[in-house]
């Protein structure tokens, strides 16, 4: 995010030459929000850097320093990499389907009609509802014995499977909650990008003899592109982070088999209370995210280029 | 218009998150801790009791709010035990945590150690607290290193709960419950091979543990005088037994949680379970014919689990005076008895078996037997109960259950790693 407002910004500086005043009354309307940024995500960002190299206890007392033993550990640890691969299992599941799912039920929803409004806001519920009553609401209605989609399934003579108790299951089921959860809000900002294609491309693809796959294709992924790299680096960061359905809906289990890289910290940290690891995993979380949003957002603006 | 029809109904979405969402914030204002009001002196209490007890716990409050010739003032928050232990972590290190804090007794030393709760031996000799009067079961696990670090706020104990009308509806006797392990899986098999109901269960995760009074009626145990024994012959023993009595013979689904099997109870899907004195008062307002008695005796005798919470005085309060007072009140004899009527909960003394209040409520009575003699505590006095009830223990199971593994290798590792963890 910061990255592609701070590209955003830069660009518009290149396009038009702004005085030196102008200038600073930009830095000026970006001060309010810096400050928040720098009080509540710069200022701890480092602090727990710090941490990651020392142990101590829950009252924060008897700091130790560790020197590189934290880090060490992280690479020994067996509980970080199952997490880390069920984040990535996560991430690589859910961000295509997301944003494609996102994008067929935006295009069928976007000529302007009651039906489609009515349609929108139904999609856009969910966005809006806090992800722990989503999860306990979807936890009640798959659950094997007293659910209600395992009522109808009964009644359709199949048998449900106990999902959030399976190894197997839990997690694709925890997966299918968040994109059920997040499909309003990718479809709004999709839905603004498409809208923002003017009507006469299409017409005039039209014209050439374009079939809809093709307009599809030609014109409309390509136009859309800022607004999907935007939505994609979003969604992956988003995936990264994945910690409330987990916890309400699983608490990790069964068997680790829904243990997230934020899961993970958050027992470290407040059920183990050994905040200093936590710490390490954080600082290593910040960094795979860091690397895979920058090199994810690379990859989109270049085909971006290529394609202006 | 369409857009008025859009807003409309984003409104009305907001509007009910806001409302469904409303209730997961707690009153968090611990600043006004320990600061005197005027005359009064404010006290603040964190616990979780969310669920109906919470509303007697309020009731009483409130009263000794208005009776006590103190001027104390208790300011209550009642928030989930996940975000209570989590807030604890954040505030009790900045000095900005609540005077009072209840939680169960397990927990204890991970506060006492790295001293976030205080010492409070003199609650005990001047008199605030009759120490005869304390369970002696709860005495030894309210200390840490020999010295008293709580006081009582609940005890209880886990009974077999049988469902009446499952039980005629199996051809069973809804008037005699099962004594025996045999009489337990005789009757939970009659009642799986007789209606579309489970016979039996107990939850593996995020309950009050059920699966210990299987390993304690049978002679096994966890730890034992510090040195792991999860995996000694009689538990491979129990756990193979049961393992098999719920996972292949269907007793009930494999891994439960506290909460799924209080609702497949509720629901009627459920013949039997373990469960405490809390549970009795929602079952009887759902207007459920069921039964309460002691746990089936095993091999070894007959013995079930007990729990307790306990309050504690944290390193942030500077109210001591105030909060004694309040752990006095507590345990008197008049709240025990309001608390007891209002919860279910047997009382916290073990001189009141002849209070005729008591008699009110037939189950308090029974609860109250184990407490006396029976019934052990799990996993008491360590460091990292948590860790070890959720890092190696549940997942023991789990492996046994869902994926069918050996239990004797299973119990040899998680026993191993029992040992690292309590080194």
């Amino acid at each position: 995010m910061p990255l592609l407002l701070y590209r955003r910004v830069y660009t518009m500086k290149k396009k038009s030459s702004l005085g030196k005043a102008r200038e600073r009354a930009g830095l000026l309307f970006v001060l309010p929000s810096m400050t928040i940024l720098t009080i509540f995500v710069f200022i701890p960002l480092i602090i727990s850097f710090v941490f990651s190299f020392f142990k101590f206890d829950m009252m924060f007392n008897n700091f130790e320093f560790q020197k590189l033993d934290n880090y060490i550990r992280l690479f020994q640890d067996g509980k970080f990499f199952n997490a880390l691969w069920n984040t990535v299992y996560y991430t690589v599941c859910t961000v295509p389907v997301q944003i494609m799912i996102s994008l067929i039920v935006a295009i069928l929803i976007k000529k302007q009609s009651w039906f489609n409004s009515f349609c929108k806001t139904v999609f856009f519920i969910p966005a809006i509802c806090s992800m722990t009553v989503i999860s306990i609401i979807w936890s009640f209605l798959i659950n094997k014995d007293i659910g209600m989609f395992s009522y109808w399934l009964e009644l359709l003579g199949f048998e449900m499977v106990d999902l959030l108790n399976s190894p197997v299951w839990a997690m694709p089921t925890v997966i299918l909650v968040g994109i059920w959860k997040n499909l309003g809000f990718y479809m709004v900002i999709l839905l603004a990008g498409l809208n923002g294609i003017d009507e006469s491309y299409y017409e005039a693809a039209v014209m050439d003899g374009a079939g809809a796959f093709q307009k599809f294709r030609k014109i409309t992924i390509p136009m859309m592109m800022p607004t999907l790299s935007f939505t994609v680096v979003n969604c992956i960061i988003g995936s990264f982070q994945v910690f409330d359905q987990v916890y309400v809906m699983t608490k990790g289990g069964p068997l680790f088999k829904t243990q997230t890289l934020v899961q993970l910290i958050y027992s470290t940290a407040f059920e183990s209370f050994d905040m200093g690891y936590a710490s390490t995993i954080a600082v290593a979380l910040f960094a795979i995210t860091f690397v895979v949003s920058v090199l994810t957002f690379k990859h989109m603006t270049r085909e971006e280029d290529n394609i202006a | 218009m369409k857009r008025k029809i859009l807003a409309a109904g984003l409104a009305f979405a907001l509007l009910t998150t806001s409302a469904l969402t409303g209730c997961s914030g707690g009153n968090s204002d611990s600043k006004e801790s320990g600061k005197s009001d005027g005359e009064k002196t404010v006290i603040t209490f964190w616990n979780g009791f969310t669920g109906s007890d919470g509303e007697t716990l309020e009731a009483l409050v409130d009263e000794y709010n208005e009776t006590n010739d103190k001027n104390i003032e208790i300011e209550m928050s009642i928030m989930p035990w996940d975000t209570l232990y989590q807030k604890l972590s954040t505030t009790l290190a900045v000095g900005e945590g609540p005077d009072i804090v209840a939680m169960a007794t397990e927990r204890i030393r991970t506060y006492a150690e790295p001293g976030a709760f205080v010492p409070v031996d003199d609650a005990y000799t001047d008199g605030y607290i009759e120490e005869d009067a304390v369970p002696e079961v709860l005495k030894e696990n309210l200390k840490y290193d020999g010295k008293y670090y709580g006081v009582p706020m609940n005890i209880a104990s886990l009974l077999l709960y049988y469902n009446k009308t499952i039980f005629e509806e199996a051809g069973l006797d809804p008037n005699s419950p099962p004594a025996t392990w045999e009489e337990l899986e005789q009757y939970a098999q009659q009642i799986v091979d007789k209606t579309d109901k489970y016979g039996f269960d107990m939850a593996v995760k995020d309950t009050t543990p059920m699966w210990c009074i299987m390993l304690w009626g049978n002679g096994g145990d966890y730890i034992q005088d510090g040195k792991a024994v999860f995996n000694s012959e009689q538990n491979v023993e129990t756990i193979t037994r049961w393992a098999e009595n719920i996972r292949d013979k269907g007793f009930g689904p494999e891994v439960l949680t506290g909460g799924e099997i209080d609702k497949l109870f509720e629901s009627q899907k459920l013949g039997m379970y373990f469960c405490g004195p809390w549970a009795t008062t929602g079952l009887k307002n759902a207007g459920i014919d069921f039964g309460v008695a002691q746990a089936p005796a095993g091999p070894a005798g007959q013995v079930t689990q007990a729990n307790a919470v306990g309050m504690y005085l944290t390193s942030s309060s500077e109210q001591k005076e105030a909060v004694y007072d309040f752990f006095r009140w507590w345990n008197t004899k008049d709240t025990q008895v309001k608390w007891s009527l209002g919860t279910g909960f047997p009382p916290a003394r073990t001189d009141m078996a002849d209070d005729e209040r008591l008699k009110e409520n037939p189950y308090i009575a029974e609860f109250s037997k184990p407490i006396e003699n029976g019934s052990k505590m799990y996993l008491q006095q360590l460091s990292n109960f948590s860790d070890i009830d959720t890092q190696v223990i549940v997942p023991a199971f789990e492996k046994i259950l869902l994926e069918n593994a050996d239990v004797k290798a299973t119990l040899d590792e998680a026993n191993k790693q029992m040992e690292e963890m309590i080194k």
